[in-house]
């Protein structure tokens, strides 16, 4: 599906930024292209923005984040995944349009601590800033995806600490949901039995760095 | 004795040989000569490669090795990175385009990339704040990436510990994912 995004009232560095994200992002369902003065899908538009003649068009505000706007907004700072997730969900509307098919839900099936979740992109540097013990569980949960209950299990910390950061991850929409069965532990793998020499490698290393970890 | 091996790669500047020296136990073994890239403001840089080395009780030694940052010796990454533990990618963010900078060791490590942890230490950060760290997540997450990203000055030794930290946390939860 070929679809066409408008651009008006932004400064050039949005600009070149909404360029390149449309470059570079794997994670569009559409094909994208910037309009210049033509018609559009969908329009982003900023405070100075004049509205394209384009009825059809539609429009997006660009706000500082925290500022609430009617209708459809994308905050600034603009973040990708937030931009992709605008315009996955607006190609995802025109199939189902065209198709006659009843909507397609592009919301994940559990968002209850009890399914299972991995980040969908490394987290604001905000939230891990001055806490150690995050920036380890954030790194599990790049790898794949985990239950409270199992990410307590593997990075040895408190299960309500692993739920509030869990919580923390999903308020910011930075996690991708799963269902399974939470807690339920990995079937071990072949993998699994050259892993213990590593493990042993990796605690070797640490204390020889004086990096070696409490266990809680 | 076994032989493990920890790559450390990004731009020429960015802090290679200074983070391997800040935790080799072993003198660093540079291949340096007088820098004559005038875009390039050092007295010398690496033509070959940086190598470093930690020993361990039992034997075991973790090699380091720093890849040479221009470009014209981008052959030599793979190369260096075949059976590595993990990649270190440092960057400096006081050159004219960090992101794009990024970009190059993506594309460079790209097959190694789908299995071998890595991290990205942002360099010279407190002093050029642009672009921001959550910029470079962002740079990861168009691209289908979700790599740690943190600021690291290589000149201090807690900051170069922090990022190994991190790294080995990536090989820990690669172990998870194999359900050790």
């Amino acid at each position: 599906m070929q679809l066409v995004l408008g651009l008006t009232g932004l400064p050039g560095a949005e600009i070149a930024l909404v360029k390149t994200i449309l470059r570079l992002s794997t994670s569009l369902t559409a094909n994208w292209a910037v309009a210049a003065g033509e018609a559009c899908d969908v329009l982003l538009r900023g405070e100075t923005g004049e509205q394209w003649p384009d009825p059809a068009a539609v429009v997006v505000m660009v706000v500082p984040r925290g500022q609430p706007g009617s209708g459809l907004v994308l905050h600034r700072p603009i973040r990708a995944e937030e931009l992709i997730d605008l315009l996955n969900a607006e190609s995802a509307r025109r199939a189902a349009s065209e198709t006659s098919a009843p909507p397609v839900s592009i919301v994940s099936a559990s968002h209850s601590l009890g399914g299972q979740a991995r980040l969908r992109r490394w987290p604001p540097f905000a939230l891990l800033q001055g806490r150690p013990n995050h920036m380890r569980l954030a790194t599990l949960l790049s790898k794949q995806a985990l239950s409270a209950s199992r990410l307590s299990a593997v990075a040895v910390r408190p299960l309500a600490e692993c739920e509030a950061f869990l919580r923390e991850l999903d308020a910011h929409n930075l996690l991708v949901w799963q269902p399974g069965a939470a807690g339920a532990p990995a079937s071990r793998s072949p993998a699994a039995d050259h892993a213990q020499p590593r493990r042993g490698l990796l605690h070797t290393l640490r204390e020889k760095l004086g990096i070696a970890r409490g266990r809680a | 004795m076994k032989e493990y091996k920890i790559l450390f790669s990004g731009t020429a500047g960015a802090g290679k040989t200074t983070a391997i020296a800040a935790i080799s136990e072993t003198q660093v073994v540079s291949t340096d000569v007088v820098n004559t890239d005038e875009g390039l403001k050092k007295a010398t840089t690496t033509v070959g490669l940086d190598y470093g080395s930690i020993t361990l009780d039992g034997g075991d030694r973790i090699r380091l090795f720093g890849t040479p940052g221009q470009g014209r010796f981008d052959f030599m990454w793979p190369i260096l990175a075949k059976d590595a533990l993990g990649l270190v990618i440092l960057i400096d963010n006081s050159r004219p385009d960090p992101l794009a900078d990024l970009d190059v060791y993506l594309d460079g490590f790209a097959a190694e990339l789908e299995r071998m942890p890595c991290v990205v230490g942002v360099g010279r950060h407190e002093t050029h704040p642009e672009p921001g760290i959550d910029a470079f997540g962002d740079r990861l997450y168009v691209r289908g990436l979700v790599l740690p990203v943190l600021p690291a000055d290589v000149r201090q030794r807690s900051d170069v510990l922090m990022l190994i930290d991190v790294l080995l946390s990536q090989v820990e939860a690669g172990m998870a994912e194999d359900g050790s």
